[in-house]
């Protein structure tokens, strides 16, 4: 459990800093979509990797996830 | 109806117990169809003038009324409005939409101080800040008092006159409202004594100030929709849709114990809220 809250609040401070950068910094807001898409993906693939669950499926489904996100981070960030 | 929205939003037999919404299938369609409706977006907005664009509520006056008010809160003399340095101003915006370019110095190094030469005005100091897509004078003024190199030329001692131009065009495509506000001292001038606040490196630029008329006139012509609220809409609702799958998804796995290879549904809840407050707070305009 404790180890659970451990990597849910490492995620959860490493994404807060990311957003904060990239709400405040305007001029590198594509740079800094692309790390918060990244960032998730590695994430992932690192908790699932310790946990021997990594497999296809998982991969796929935190690359669709972060590459949404990073898509809708630059598209927003384009309009801006 | 009701077992369709089972089958998008809750882990059923049917959908091998995991909403539809989540399946690989569907966060594929969805960015397929973000791609397409951004491409759109584009298109519309560079061919029909009119369905989308920008409506702007800025002005050069509201600018230069801000400043001065700015200027006067930190005791500092009003600027005077300088049609010359405004000129100086508009050349720069007519350059950025000829050059596309967005920046202080132009792609073929001509700086700010060229255009005040070239509109004859013979400058002691001279400064420059730029901001592009705000909404309203008020935001823009914002901006620059937040970024210390923006906020010592609104608040320097050693300028005397202020020009600004508004320049609605189109830049990369889109619909575009661009701000050049250009400080300056002319050579000869007797300055008020420098408070010592403000940086020396903050040497100034030029900008132009059209005609309320004109700003005007564009917002009759761009009234209706802007491509930064729209994509912002449209990006809340996906963003809202998939957390509610997955906080559907995360308590009913949970409750019934479902076992099933899948990534961590916390974990993309903590993802996916964080994109929405980005989203949510994400406010238009740029300042350089």
């Amino acid at each position: 459990m404790r180890k659970h809250i451990t990597i849910y609040l490492t995620l959860g401070l490493t994404l807060s800093v990311l957003a904060l950068l990239f709400l405040n910094f305007s001029v590198y807001r594509l740079p800094i979509a692309i790390l918060i898409g990244f960032s998730y993906f590695i994430w992932g693939l690192y908790v699932h990797f310790k946990d021997k669950t990594l497999h296809l499926s998982i991969v796929l489904e935190y690359l669709a996830i972060s590459l949404l996100a990073t898509i809708l981070l630059i598209f927003i960030s384009l309009r801006a | 109806m009701i077992n369709t929205l089972k089958i998008l939003f809750t882990p059923h037999e049917a959908n091998n117990y995991k909403p539809k919404t989540l399946h690989l299938s569907s966060l594929s369609i969805f960015m397929i169809i973000i791609m397409i409706s951004q491409l759109l977006l584009s298109i519309l907005g560079k061919n029909i003038a009119g369905v989308l664009g920008i409506a702007t509520n800025i002005t050069p006056y509201q600018l230069i009324e801000l400043t001065n008010q700015k200027r006067e809160e930190n005791g500092l003399p009003a600027l005077k409005l300088d049609e010359t340095l405004s000129q100086a101003a508009q050349l720069k915006g007519a350059d950025m939409i000829a050059k596309n370019y967005w920046a202080h110095t132009s792609p073929d190094g001509k700086t700010p101080w060229v255009f005040l030469k070239e509109a004859g005005y013979q400058y002691l100091y001279a400064g420059e800040n730029l901001a592009r897509d705000f909404m309203d004078s008020q935001s823009i003024i914002n901006a620059w008092m937040d970024s210390p190199t923006h906020r010592d030329n609104l608040l320097s001692s050693r300028y005397t006159d202020i020009g600004i131009a508004v320049i609605n065009d189109t830049y990369q495509g889109q619909p575009t409202t661009l701000v050049i506000q250009h400080f300056g001292t002319k050579l000869g001038s007797v300055i008020s004594k420098p408070t010592g606040s403000i940086s020396q490196q903050a040497e100034a630029l030029i900008s132009q100030v059209t005609t309320s008329e004109e700003v005007a006139g564009f917002a009759d012509k761009f009234p209706t929709l802007s491509s930064f609220r729209l994509t912002k809409a449209v990006s809340i609702s996906l963003t809202a849709v998939l957390l509610a799958a997955i906080i559907i998804d995360t308590i009913i796995i949970t409750k019934k114990k479902i076992i099933r290879l899948s990534g961590k549904g916390v974990a993309h809840l903590i993802f996916l809220g964080i994109l929405l407050v980005i989203l949510l707070t994400i406010k238009p305009g740029l300042v350089i």
